[in-house]
């Protein structure tokens, strides 16, 4: 056991190396501390970046209030007929999910409406048009 | 102990983990499409756990088990879009229920969407 004396001397010892794990703790900080801790601006509105859509699966970036209903963001295409179906991979159960189809009878497994600000999926499509 | 040593080597250790990229996951292209309906076992709705194999030609393109319960009596099966005799739309899909094949013969959906096919098998073959 080390008496207080000891201690205090042995802390003064290490001091250059406390001055190094502390640049490197402050370096770490900066790398990963925005994305960590920055708080994130709850949406209000559905946001899509504009962009070209092709016949087939798109991968479009969607953000928006969670709750939002797919329909709403079936209705931000040209033409929301066009599209088929919605899909997301989900990565706990390592498949994807399937979130709309145009035929309202079909089954789907994905949850009824967002649950996050920021979604990745993948919007299929029977007609080239657009989205935004 | 030589504190500078060990102080050192978690210091190395994490900014290596700092520089090292998160390998993300790549998932494949979403399912070709999936059919869903009601599938009966000679005419009655069938028990829980019971297997359904979904093949184009002879490449088994997906499969599930049937549960009673989520979905008020319906399956689904979703149809894997990396295999060609599996991804093209209106290709014949055929079904094995509980080994025994079903009556009735699907389409791959069109635009990865869904289709619908209510089928029969019976008990033993």
């Amino acid at each position: 056991m080390l008496n207080r004396s000891e201690f205090t001397r042995g802390l003064r010892s290490q001091r250059p190396f406390f001055i190094f794990a502390a640049a490197a703790f402050c370096a770490l900080a900066a790398l990963t501390g925005p994305t960590m801790t920055r708080a994130q601006t709850a949406p209000t509105t559905i946001q899509i970046e504009a962009q070209p859509v092709y016949q087939g699966c798109n991968s479009i970036v969607v953000i928006s209030p969670t709750g939002t209903v797919w329909q709403d963001i079936v209705n931000r295409f040209s033409d929301p007929t066009t599209v088929s179906a919605i899909w997301k991979y989900n990565n706990d159960l390592q498949r994807y999910q399937a979130l709309y189809f145009a035929d309202t009878d079909a089954l789907t497994d994905g949850p009824a409406t967002t649950t996050a600000y920021v979604l990745s999926m993948f919007v299929c499509i029977s007609a080239d048009g657009s989205v935004g | 102990m030589n504190w500078n040593r060990i102080a050192g080597a978690l210091a190395g250790v994490a900014v290596a983990v700092a520089a090292v990229p998160v390998a993300a996951q790549v998932p494949k292209a979403p399912p070709a499409g999936r059919i869903y309906g009601y599938i009966f076992i000679d005419g009655a709705l069938p028990e829980s756990d019971t297997q359904i194999l979904a093949y184009g030609g002879n490449t088994l393109c997906g499969q599930s088990t049937y549960d009673q319960s989520p979905f008020g009596g319906r399956y689904f099966v979703d149809l894997d879009s990396g295999l060609p005799d599996c991804n093209q739309a209106g290709a014949p899909v055929t079904f094995v229920i509980n080994g025994c094949a079903a009556d009735t013969t699907g389409t791959v959906p069109a635009f990865n969407g869904a289709q619908r096919l209510d089928m029969n098998a019976p008990s033993s073959c």
